[in-house]
């Protein structure tokens, strides 16, 4: 939760209606995110802490901290899975 | 690019084209993939983006017809041509994507690629037409020069397709996401877009574009007995 993550600078992406949709540049694949996928990669607009990123969001939908972390966490690991998103300081080591 | 059995094609610049043809392949076949495929490559190089759509003028704006094969784009924009609207496109619908407040659709042949029915549905053609290549049965329909109209702000594209379940037209607003993967997919040659080297170019016209017209699904039924209907709902609601 202590980790920062950041926008890779992999993607170009681009914003119809308030959904955020990119492109890879590299493998030059097309990526939707849905309501709360935009709204990440939108708070994602300077690097964040996980814990940041999880206090901005409970404050805006309704959800249990807990809930929001486990979520946050998954979605987080595959954005960076598909290099969306990059881990800039890792302080959980 | 390469049609197989028939030539290659080189273009450069967004200006220049070099044919190499294949011995043996016919007048016909070469350049009907000039009017297809390669001005979508040289359009492309000029930062003007295709649309694999016909388009016509309603009123003081234009709009696009788009969707795949056999969704009746060509027919649709050949019976409101056929109604006294100016004809910008039939098959490349070139769209000049900017920074300003509305897109621009341009007009491009002035012709159209039927089918024998679709041309006697529409009542066109009483002349002599030209078969597109020996062993199709779609014809050119050429118009005279005047029959273009101006380019126009687009304001509207329409994605169509034929529908069985359906015995009325209808339209359905695209937004968000949706919409823009509309535009994308209605781009002419979308898939070969990384021989042409310039995919975030295309990606960043799209959004903007998407930010400029909208985009709606026409989805109609097969049988084209319901054609004055469906030229009515289009009239009405985008003209």
């Amino acid at each position: 939760m202590n980790t920062t993550v950041a926008r890779s600078g992999e993607m170009i992406a681009s914003e119809v209606d308030g959904e955020v949709v990119m492109l890879g540049v590299e493998d030059g694949k097309y990526y939707g995110m849905d309501d709360i996928g935009s709204r990440i990669w939108t708070l994602l607009d300077k690097p964040r802490k996980v814990s940041e990123l999880c206090a901005l969001l409970e404050a805006q939908y309704d959800v249990s901290a807990a809930q929001c972390a486990e979520d946050v966490l998954t979605f987080l690991n595959e954005l960076q899975s598909r290099k969306i998103i990059e881990v800039v300081d890792d302080a959980s080591g | 690019m390469t049609a197989a059995n028939v030539a290659r094609y080189h273009v450069v610049a967004g200006r220049d084209v070099c044919i190499e043809r294949v011995p043996g392949a016919t007048d016909e076949e070469v350049l009907t993939y000039v009017t297809g495929v390669v001005m979508g490559a040289l359009l492309h190089q000029r930062g003007v983006l295709p649309l694999h759509a016909g388009a016509v003028v309603l009123g003081d704006h234009a709009v696009a017809f788009s969707g795949s094969g056999g969704a009746g784009k060509s027919t649709l924009v050949a019976a409101l041509h056929r109604r006294g609207h100016g004809l910008l496109a039939d098959d490349v619908c070139a769209v000049r994507v900017d920074d300003g407040p509305a897109a621009l659709a341009m007009p491009g042949f002035p012709h159209l690629k039927l089918f024998q029915e679709s041309i006697e549905r529409v009542g066109m053609g009483s002349e002599e037409l030209r078969r597109i290549l020996p062993d199709l049965d779609k014809y050119y329909v050429c118009l005279d020069d005047d029959a273009l109209g101006e380019p126009g702000p687009l304001t509207n594209v329409l994605i169509m397709n034929a529908d069985e379940q359906v015995n009325v037209a209808s339209l359905t607003p695209l937004t968000g996401r949706e919409k823009l993967e509309a535009l994308l997919r209605a781009t002419y040659d979308h898939r070969r877009l990384d021989g042409h080297g310039n995919r975030p170019a295309h990606f960043e016209m799209c959004t903007r574009l998407a930010n400029q017209v909208a985009v709606h699904r026409l989805t109609r039924p097969v049988d084209w007995d319901s054609m004055d209907a469906v030229l009515e709902l289009v009239e009405q609601t985008v003209g």
